[in-house]
């Protein structure tokens, strides 16, 4: 799954500590969602596009898939 | 992105905790349910391995009672052990919990294929052939939970260089 948690963690001026934070869970896993080794689940994905103001669609694309 | 935004996105390194994986099979964050297994865990396996010395120290084999009193013991505090690491894992975020419970997955199996090649190799083997009928013998099978943690925390390594 390719996302753009990298990106918008920078727009909003966020180390992968502090968004670990905000979102409750660790540093390593923000980390292994943005390289893309970990697909978060569905609650995850729902705290992150709820926190960026986005939807999932907008945050998360399918391998293969080129989005919009 | 701009160029600060460029800094703040660097990818950092996910950084591991090699040392607390491969000795407490966590993740060395010092939360309190990850200081409450570690603690808790140790003097349960500390209080089995004193118990089973002052056990075996006194008369070995021990008396009767004693045996009795030892297993016993043993089998209340290795389910403690295991019951402490489940709360630890309902403590855990998703990615951390996942990785646990494929490290025990993994460690299942190893397991599994281990006691399948201990069979294979019995016919070979006096000890192997014969140990299954030595009720002394059979005292150690609680103490296969000493085995089977480092085994885990090697697999928790493996796991976290994926990740």
């Amino acid at each position: 799954m390719k996302n753009r948690l990298r990106v918008l963690r920078a727009e909003h001026n966020l180390s992968q500590g502090d968004l670990a934070d905000r979102l409750e869970v660790s540093r390593q896993t923000v980390n292994a969602i943005e390289t893309e080794k970990y697909d978060p689940s569905l609650p995850l994905a729902f705290k992150i596009a709820t926190l960026f103001g986005q939807t999932i669609e907008e945050i998360f694309t399918p391998n293969g898939d080129k989005g919009k | 992105m701009n160029t600060e935004h460029q800094e703040v996105a660097q990818s950092e390194p996910s950084r591991w905790p090699t040392c607390a994986m491969l000795f407490w099979g966590t993740f060395g964050t010092k939360s309190p349910a990850e200081r409450r297994y570690v603690m808790r865990s140790f003097f349960a396996a500390a209080v089995v391995m004193l118990w089973m010395v002052l056990a075996f120290s006194d008369h070995f084999p021990p008396k009767p009672a004693v045996m009795k009193i030892t297993l016993l013991a043993t089998g209340v505090l290795i389910t403690y052990i295991a019951w402490e690491l489940y709360r630890y894992l309902s403590q855990l975020d998703e990615l951390a919990r996942r990785m646990q419970l494929e490290a025990i997955a993994w460690t299942y199996l190893t397991g599994f294929v281990a006691a399948a090649w201990l069979g294979v190799l019995a016919p070979f083997s006096h000890f192997l052939m014969h140990w299954p009928y030595k009720p002394s013998l059979l005292t150690a099978i609680p103490f296969l939970y000493f085995l089977l943690e480092p085994v885990r925390a090697i697999w928790l390594y493996v796991l976290s260089r994926r990740y």
